[in-house]
C-alpha cells in the first residue's frame, strides 16, 4: 500500500473538497482558486507517487461494498489507469491555474470550482476503478459537470440548450453501456474487469453475447467522446468557458470513452467484428469531423471538430487489436489532449478579449498578442504533425501500425484526414493571426493575459514539444513494448499529406492569392461542399426531426391534460382505479 | 339477525351519505355527514369493537363535525352549491364512480372475504365489557352511555348551526 | 362471512360514492365533505376486513383507530387551507379556482 495512501486518496480528495469549496469561498476568491490549484496539484502528486506500483507490475486494492451482491469496491492502479490519471490531474492543474485569469471576478464562480474539482476526481475515480459499476457511477458523475459546466452561463438560452442536449445525448450513449454490462452482469455473474478478461479469455462468455455486450458498451464510448453517430453535442458544448472546453471536451472526458475502449478490449478484443466496428466508427469520425473543421468559421469549433477528429483516429487504432496500435492510441491520446488544450487555451484567451468567436472579424492579432499567437502556433504545428512535436510522432505511430496490419483502405483514409487537419489547423491560424488587423480589433484595446494564464500556455507549449523524448517511458508504464515504426515510406507519406494540407492553406489565407471570396464565386461547387459542412452534414436537423420534435409534441399534447381543474384531475383518479380494478379482475 | 341487522345498517349508511353529498344546503348536507358518521361509528359497536366505535363518534360525528360547522360559519354566505345540477363533467364523473364501483363490489363479492382479510389469530378486543354477541349488546347497560352521548354531541351540533346561523341570516 | 362481504361492498360504495362527489362537487367544502366520505369508506373496509367468526379482531381495530385519528387531522388541515382558498380566490367553487394557464 502506498505510504500516502495516494491510491484512495487521488481521486476522493478532490471529490471531497468539493464540500470545503464553499467553506473556503467565504474568506474571497482568491483563497477559492488557490485552493482549488493546490488541491489539484497534490492529487497530481499522488498520481505521480502511484508511477512505481505502476511500472512494477499494477495492484489493486478491494474493499467489500455490498457482499449481498457481491460487489466490491476496487481501486486498480495499473498502467494505464496510473497513466490517465497523471494526463487529468496535470492538465486539470493547469486549466485550474489558467481559470483564475481567465474567469476573473464573476458570479458564480463557487459553483464553477466545485464543478471542476468535481469533474477531476470523478474523472480520476473514473479511470482507477476496478469493476465496471464503479466505472460506471463515475461515468456518470463526469458527464453531469460537464453539462453543468457548459451551461454555466445559464442567461445564455443558448448554453442551456447546449448543455441540454450535451446531456441528452450522452445519455443515449450511457442507456447503452448501462445495458450493455447488466447482460454481462447477469451472464458472467461479475463486474471486476480482471474476472471478465480471465473468462473472455478462456472462452466463458458466449461469442454472440459477447459481440452484442460489446456493441453496447461501444455506443456508452461512441456518446462519450463524441463519436459518430452521437457526435452531435461536442460542437455546441462550446457555448461553455474556453477553460471548461479545455479540460472537459478536449483533454479528459472525450477521452473516457477512448479510455472505456481500451479498458474493455481485453475482453471484447476476441470478437473480430467489434474490432472492425470500433475502428469503422472511429474512422468515419475521423472524416466527418476533419472535413467540418475545415468549413467552420467559429475558432472554439474549429477545435470542437477537430477533437472528433482525433479522437477517431484513436478509436481507429483501438480497432486494429494489436499491442502496438493500442499504445499508439494512448500515446496519440496524451498528445491530443496536451495540444488541445493548448489550442484551446489560447483560442479562449482571444475570445475573452474579442468577444466574437467568428473568426471572419478577427484578422491581424499577431502583432498584438504574442504569447497568444505563439501558443497558437504551438498547437496548430503539433495537430498537423509538423516533426518534432509531439503530434508527428504519435499519428505518425498509428499510421505506421495500419500499413504494418495491412489496412490499405484505412492507411488511405488516415492520410486523407492528416490532409484536412493540416489544412483546417493552418487556415484557422493564418485567419486569426495574419492579415490586416480587423476593425473590431482596431477599435478594442488589446493586452496581453496576466502571468497565470500565461504560464500553464508556456507550459503546455514546452511539453507539445518535448514530450515526445517520454515516449519510452510511457510504453514502459503501459506494459508494452515501444512498436518500431517499419517502413520510412510512412514518415514520407504523412509528411506528404502535410503539405498538401498546409500548401492550399497558406495560399488562400496567408498569401491570399487566390483571394477566397473569389474562389467562392467562379466555382459554385467549392460553395456548394462548403455549405453541406457547415451545417454539419445534416445530422442535426434530422436528430431534431426525428427525435427531438416528436418528444417535444407528445409533450405538448400531454399538457392538455393538466388543466388546474379539480373536477377533471378527478377523472384521472377515478379512470386509473377503473383500470386497477379491471385488471385485478382479469387476474 | 346479525346479517339482515348489517344489511340494514348498511344501506342506511348508504343512503345517508349519498343525501348527504346530493343536498345543496350545505347546513343540512352537514347535518347528513354527522348522521353517517354516526351510523358508521354504530356499526363498529354492534360488532363489538367498542373502542373504535366510540373513537369514531367521537371524531368524526363530534369533532371533525363542529369543525365542519365553524369553516362553513366562517367562510359564510357560501352556503348553497352553485350551478347547473346536471352538467356533462357531473355526469362523466359519476358514471366513472359508478364503473369503477361496479368493477370492485364483483371482485370483493366473489372472493368471498379472502381477498381482503386482516387476522391476528381469534383474538377480540380485550375490552370486552360488552360481550361479543351483537345483539346482546344493544340491550346491556352500556348503550344508555352510548345513547346520552349522541344526544350530547347532537345538542351542541344544533346549538352551534342555531348561533351561527343567527349572523348568516342578519346578512 | 357474508356479513363481511356486505360491509366490504358498502365499503366500496362509500369510497366511490366520495370519490364522484370530489369529482362532481361545485363547492370546495361539498369536496371536503366527500374527502371525509371516503375516509368513511376506507375506515370500514379496515373493519370489515377484520371480521372473523369471533367479531373484529384486535389488530384491525388498532388500525382502525388510528387510521381515523389521521384522517381527522388530514381533514382539519384541508379545512384551513380551504378558509385561504376562499379569501384569495373569492370562490369556493373548485371548477374555477385554477392557477395553470388554458
Amino acid at each position: 500500500m502506498n505510504p500516502y495512501y495516494a491510491e484512495w486518496l487521488v481521486w476522493l480528495l478532490p471529490l471531497s473538497s468539493v464540500l470545503l469549496l464553499p467553506v473556503v469561498s467565504l474568506l474571497g476568491g482568491r483563497a477559492r482558486e488557490w485552493f482549488a490549484a493546490i488541491i489539484i496539484f497534490i492529487s497530481a502528486v499522488l498520481a505521480v507517487t502511484l508511477v512505481p506500483t505502476a511500472l512494477a507490475g499494477g495492484t489493486q486494492i478491494a474493499v467489500s461494498w455490498l457482499p449481498v451482491y457481491g460487489l466490491q469496491l476496487q481501486v486498480r492502479v495499473d498502467g494505464l489507469s496510473v497513466f490517465l490519471a497523471l494526463v487529468v490531474n496535470l492538465l486539470g492543474f493547469l486549466i485550474v491555474l489558467y481559470s483564475q485569469g481567465y474567469m476573473g471576478r464573476q458570479a458564480g464562480l463557487t459553483r464553477y470550482y466545485c464543478l471542476i474539482l468535481l469533474f477531476i476526481g470523478s474523472m480520476t475515480g473514473l479511470v482507477m476503478a476496478g469493476n465496471f459499476l464503479q466505472m460506471y457511477i463515475f461515468w456518470e458523475l463526469v458527464g453531469i459537470c460537464s453539462s453543468f459546466l457548459i451551461a454555466f452561463w445559464y442567461d445564455r438560452p443558448e448554453a442551456v440548450r447546449a448543455g441540454l442536449k450535451a446531456f441528452v445525448v450522452t445519455r443515449v450513449g450511457d442507456v447503452g453501456l448501462l445495458i450493455g454490462l447488466i447482460l454481462l452482469y447477469v451472464d458472467t455473474g461479475t463486474f471486476s474487469f480482471d474476472a471478465l478478461e480471465a473468462l473472455a479469455r478462456q472462452g466463458g462468455i458466449a461469442s454472440g453475447l459477447l459481440l452484442t455486450c460489446g456493441i453496447l458498451v461501444l455506443l456508452g464510448a461512441i456518446g462519450k467522446s463524441a463519436q459518430f453517430p452521437l457526435h452531435v453535442w461536442l460542437p455546441d458544448a462550446m457555448e461553455g468557458p474556453s477553460t471548461v472546453s479545455a479540460l472537459i471536451h478536449a483533454a479528459t472526458m472525450v477521452n473516457a470513452g477512448v479510455y472505456l475502449v481500451a479498458r474493455v478490449s481485453p475482453i471484447f478484443g476476441s470478437s473480430g467484428v467489434w474490432l472492425t466496428c470500433v475502428a469503422w466508427v472511429g474512422i468515419i469520425s475521423a472524416i466527418l469531423g476533419a472535413t467540418m473543421a475545415a468549413a467552420t468559421l467559429d475558432v472554439k469549433r474549429v477545435f470542437a471538430y477537430s477533437t472528433i477528429s482525433q479522437l477517431g483516429l484513436m478509436f481507429l487504432a483501438l480497432g486494429i487489436g494489436s499491442p502496438g496500435s493500442w499504445f499508439a492510441s494512448q500515446f496519440h491520446l496524451m498528445s491530443q489532449a496536451a495540444f488541445k488544450a493548448l489550442g484551446f487555451l489560447a483560442a479562449g484567451s482571444i475570445i475573452h478579449l474579442l468577444g466574437t468567436r467568428n473568426m471572419d472579424e478577427m484578422s491581424g492579432l499577431g502583432r498584438k498578442m504574442p504569447v497568444t499567437f505563439a501558443a497558437f502556433f504551438f498547437s496548430v504545428v503539433a495537430m498537423s504533425g509538423v516533426p518534432p512535436f509531439i503530434g508527428f510522432w504519435s499519428k505518425d505511430l498509428i499510421i505506421s501500425e495500419l500499413q504494418t496490419g495491412g489496412f490499405y483502405l484505412f492507411f488511405a483514409l488516415a492520410l486523407f484526414v492528416s490532409v484536412f487537419t493540416s489544412f483546417y489547423a493552418f487556415r484557422a491560424f493564418f485567419k486569426v493571426f495574419y492579415g490586416k488587423p480587423s476593425e473590431l480589433i482596431q477599435s478594442k484595446p488589446i493586452h496581453e493575459s496576466p502571468l497565470t494564464m500565461t504560464i500553464p500556455l508556456a507550459l503546455l507549449s514546452i511539453a507539445v514539444t518535448v514530450l515526445w523524448l517520454l515516449e519510452g517511458q510511457v510504453s514502459r508504464l503501459l506494459g508494452i513494448s515501444e512498436p518500431a515504426v517499419t517502413s520510412p515510406w510512412v514518415y514520407a507519406a504523412s509528411l506528404l499529406a502535410l503539405m498538401v494540407g498546409f500548401l492550399p492553406a497558406y495560399c488562400l489565407f496567408f498569401r491570399r492569392s487566390p483571394e477566397p471570396s473569389h474562389l467562392l464565386q467562379r466555382h459554385r461547387w467549392i460553395s456548394t461542399i462548403q455549405n453541406v459542412l457547415i451545417e454539419g452534414y445534416g445530422f442535426d436537423p434530422l436528430y431534431e426531426r426525428t427525435f427531438a420534435t416528436p418528444v417535444m409534441k407528445l409533450g405538448s399534447a400531454i399538457r392538455t391534460i393538466q388543466t388546474g381543474i379539480l373536477g377533471k384531475n378527478m377523472w384521472g383518479i377515478l379512470i386509473f382505479l377503473l383500470v386497477v380494478a379491471l385488471v385485478v379482475l382479469a387476474i | 339477525m346479525t346479517t339482515a341487522l348489517t344489511i340494514i345498517f348498511a344501506t342506511l349508511l348508504i343512503v345517508v351519505t349519498l343525501s348527504a353529498l346530493v343536498i345543496k344546503r350545505l347546513v343540512y348536507s352537514l347535518i347528513m355527514l354527522f348522521f353517517s358518521g354516526l351510523l358508521l361509528g354504530a356499526i363498529f359497536l354492534i360488532y363489538g369493537a367498542s373502542y373504535a366505535g366510540l373513537f369514531q363518534i367521537i371524531t368524526f360525528a363530534g369533532a371533525v363535525s363542529v369543525m365542519f360547522m365553524v369553516i362553513l360559519m366562517l367562510v359564510g354566505g357560501e352556503l348553497l352549491s352553485t350551478g347547473p345540477r346536471f352538467s356533462r363533467e357531473q355526469l362523466v364523473g359519476c358514471i366513472l364512480a359508478a364503473a369503477g364501483f361496479l368493477v370492485v363490489a364483483i371482485i370483493l363479492w366473489q372472493s368471498t372475504g379472502s381477498l381482503v382479510r386482516i387476522d391476528e389469530g381469534t383474538v377480540t378486543q380485550g375490552l370486552g365489557t360488552f360481550g361479543n354477541d351483537p345483539l346482546t349488546f344493544l340491550w346491556s347497560f352500556r348503550s344508555w352511555d352510548v345513547l346520552f352521548l349522541i344526544i350530547l354531541v347532537s345538542a351542541t351540533l344544533a346549538g352551534i348551526v342555531s348561533l351561527f346561523s343567527k349572523e348568516a341570516s342578519e346578512d | 362471512m357474508i356479513e363481511q362481504q356486505i360491509l366490504q361492498v358498502t365499503a366500496a360504495a362509500m369510497f366511490f360514492i366520495g370519490l364522484a362527489g370530489m369529482a362532481v362537487s361545485r363547492n370546495l367544502i361539498k369536496v371536503i365533505m366527500s374527502f371525509q366520505v371516503v375516509l368513511f369508506g376506507v375506515n370500514l373496509a379496515l373493519f370489515a376486513s377484520g371480521l372473523g367468526p369471533l367479531g373484529p379482531s384486535l389488530f384491525s381495530t388498532t388500525l382502525l383507530v388510528l387510521s381515523i385519528s389521521i384522517g381527522a387531522s388530514v381533514e382539519a388541515l384541508a379545512l384551513s387551507l380551504t378558509i385561504f382558498v376562499y379569501r384569495h380566490y373569492g370562490t369556493l367553487n373548485p371548477w374555477e379556482i385554477r392557477r395553470l394557464r388554458h
